[in-house]
């Protein structure tokens, strides 16, 4: 391989670890975001039903 | 808890846009290197600093939250110090593995071999990401107990000791990785477009980098709270 592939490959390399990582991160958000929602409210619904 | 998903997104985007440009200027302004001054492989494969350069300065960052964070947690049991030790350890892992991901690939073509294990700099580097692999994949798999806490943060402490190791590396023991190019010397120095576009890159590595941490923290706080919940719920169903 040339230097100029090597190079192209890396940079291609790391925009991928890069952008794998922050997609990777804002699926996690969002997943927790609704388990947090569906378990908040359960948690209010199962006090009301205490009540 | 405040949202900063739209502005570590703003940061981000920024950050990448700014990265992707000194990609563009370090292959189309920055002037070549003298084939004949390279001992092997290709003088273009030099260009691989704007990034990785970048990449090693962001990662001391995220070793230095790190220490930060640890020392915070083991002498005060500080939450926002195991904030800080969470995305230290996050972002050491990240930038830390940019490091050694672009770093062989410019090895196998100006050295002829991607690895070599008699250089301090590189296994010293090496070493630390490890450490940082250790500390998120320990914190994700234990329960997050104040033990587990403070048997994390003196591995966190141990972790920053190799920062000045990998830092000196190349000054008192040079093998094969470049020495400090950055600050001028006799034999160290770079050409005006070098350092600018290299300052260029960092900077928006900056952004990015505090894109991500702020990300990386509000997942961090977003797991702890599930956790908490997780524990009420297995209370209330006992």
């Amino acid at each position: 391989m040339s230097g100029l592939t090597e190079l192209a490959f890396a940079y291609v390399i790391l925009i991928g670890i890069i952008g794998g990582y922050v997609w990777n991160l804002f699926s996690k958000l969002d997943d927790i975001e609704s388990r947090i929602d569906a378990v908040e409210n359960y948690l209010s619904k199962k006090k009301s039903e205490d009540e | 808890m405040p949202d900063y998903k739209p502005i570590s997104l703003v940061l981000i985007l920024l950050g990448l846009f700014g990265s992707s440009i000194s990609i563009l200027l370090g292959f189309i302004w920055v002037p070549g290197i003298d084939p004949e001054s390279v001992q092997q492989g290709s003088a273009e494969s030099y260009r691989i600093l704007f990034w990785h350069v970048s990449f090693a300065w962001c990662s001391f960052l995220a070793f230095l939250m790190l220490f930060v964070g640890s020392v915070l947690w083991y002498l005060k049991n500080d939450e926002f110090g195991w904030r800080l030790f969470s995305t230290g350890s996050d972002m050491g892992l990240l930038f830390g593995f940019g490091v050694i991901t672009s770093g062989p690939i410019w090895g196998s073509v100006a050295w002829g071999k991607p690895w070599d294990w008699g250089d301090l700099r590189l296994n010293s580097f090496a070493l630390l990401t490890a450490v940082a692999i250790f500390l998120v994949l320990s914190r994700k798999s234990q329960p997050d107990t104040t033990q587990t806490r403070d048997t994390l943060s003196i591995i966190g402490l141990f972790g920053f000791f190799l920062v000045p190791i990998t830092a000196v590396a190349t000054t008192l023991y040079n093998r094969r990785h470049p020495p400090i190019i950055i600050i001028e010397g006799e034999d160290t120095g770079l050409p005006d477009e070098w350092l600018m576009v290299l300052i260029f890159s960092f900077v928006s590595f900056g952004l990015m980098f505090i894109g991500i941490s702020l990300l990386n923290d509000m997942v961090n706080q977003l797991e702890s709270k599930t956790e908490k919940y997780q524990r009420i719920i297995d209370r209330g169903e006992d």
